[in-house]
């Protein structure tokens, strides 16, 4: 049986929106931002009518290129849709100001860590963090795929050490 | 197969990651037995490896609820090209616009630009530019098709043959998309992340090209072979420019 275009579309989708999603918040810092893009390169591979040889590298990358299109124009092309926020989290106790407080302080470190590794290595960090192979970093980043584990271990030591620094300048 | 050698840190990464093929795993996990210092080390690197994600995890923000549907029907609504002509199509008629108005005003030293337009587009005395090759490029009142795309970092402008006497007008703009209209012949346009292919086989269509001053890596090629490439500032291509600056690249290799 041939599954269709659309089919095969959906489940990828249902594999990969949230993933590339939380790549793209990780990475820009701005959610709304991120929901827009990982939608964007969606809707772009829909409009493209078939899946190309490796469909989640080539959402990386047009992710990328969106993303890289609206930090150097400072304008999005298109606001395709309004998207509320995950109801499940709303129904959780809302935090206390102590909580948000740390939460916020914990966060903007991580952030400065993260900001500090060189873009490729930044990009590696969260790919691998969402679970992408190796044939997908190599691909989307334009690496030597033999080499990605080297570096994957470089960029988390890099990390770990700029987060470290970070909670003791506490 | 079995690892005699120390594990170095693309094995350790790829055993934790589940990247190493099962023989070698098997090899891996066979040393791992009989090393202590490999052993911890592995040990460390799941260590590292959870804190990493543990770290990141203070990035994230509620995911948003998106349906499929609502992104299939995005793109059933918003399909990839006429968008971008559309923007296309406005720029002219807002340059017509204002073009106009620039030439109603007293003293404009436009006047003489569009004498000269309207001479090259009214059929009679047409002003022609030849290519090394002799083929002309016209006016624009002959546009059989184009695409316009944003060009990113990287982006190639692939013509799929050689075409016989066919020769592409190339020029630099301020705009931020890469421009391409198919002038009094046919061609078919496909795009993707970074390349825009363009099937001319049997078309004896000209072509127009603008391509943006911003965009830092382009190139154009014809059957496989580089006629132009644009690195930043730097422009080398194959053939003449006319007398507008636009670079006239031949679509067909050159006689031996």
């Amino acid at each position: 049986m041939t599954v269709s275009f659309h089919d095969r579309f959906v489940e990828l989708f249902d594999a990969h929106f949230q993933r590339l999603y939380r790549y793209l918040d990780r990475l820009s810092g701005e959610p709304e931002l991120a929901a827009d893009l990982a939608q964007e390169a969606f809707v772009r591979l829909y409009a493209r009518g078939s899946l190309p040889d490796a469909p989640e590298a080539w959402l990386i990358t047009v992710a990328m290129n969106l993303f890289r299109n609206v930090r150097s124009m400072r304008a999005r092309r298109r606001r395709l849709l309004t998207v509320p926020r995950a109801e499940a989290v709303l129904a959780d106790p809302p935090p206390s100001p102590a909580q948000t407080a740390v939460a916020t302080d914990a966060r903007e470190r991580v952030r400065a860590a993260l900001d500090h590794l060189p873009a490729r290595e930044r990009q590696m960090l969260l790919l691998r963090a969402e679970g992408y192979s190796y044939r997908d970093i190599a691909a989307a980043l334009e690496l030597n795929e033999a080499s990605v584990g080297t570096l994957l271990a470089r960029a988390k030591r890099a990390f770990r050490e700029g987060c470290e620094d970070e909670l003791h300048a506490l | 197969m079995h690892f005699d050698a120390h594990l170095d840190d693309e094995q350790i990464q790829r055993l934790l990651h589940a990247e190493l093929a099962p023989p070698a795993a098997a090899s891996a996990r066979g040393h791992l037995a009989t090393c202590a210092g490999c052993h911890a080390r592995v040990t460390d690197a799941e260590r590292d490896e959870a804190r990493v994600l543990d770290l990141l995890g203070h990035l994230d923000h509620p995911p948003p609820l998106v349906r499929v549907e609502t992104v299939v029907a995005a793109a059933r609504a918003h399909p990839a090209r006429p968008p971008a002509w559309g923007r296309w199509a406005a720029g002219i008629l807002l340059a017509l616009g204002a073009a106009g108005l620039a030439y109603a005003a007293p003293g404009s030293p436009l006047g003489g630009l569009v004498r000269r337009l309207v001479t090259w587009t009214d059929g009679t005395p047409r002003r022609t530019v030849s290519s090394p090759r002799g083929a002309r490029i016209a006016g624009t009142e002959d546009v059989t098709g184009g695409i316009a795309v944003a060009p990113g970092d990287r982006f190639t402008i692939a013509f799929s043959a050689d075409q016989p006497g066919g020769v592409a007008a190339v020029s630099l703009t301020d705009g931020v998309d890469v421009v391409v209209r198919a002038l009094g012949g046919t061609a078919t346009f496909g795009s993707d992340v970074d390349r825009l292919s363009i099937g001319t086989d049997g078309s004896s269509a000209r072509f127009q090209i603008e391509i943006p001053r911003r965009a830092p890596w382009v190139d154009i090629r014809v059957a496989g072979r580089s006629v132009l490439s644009k690195r930043g500032a730097r422009v080398l291509a194959e053939g003449e420019r006319d007398a507008d600056g636009r670079y006239l690249v031949p679509l067909s290799r050159p006689a031996p």
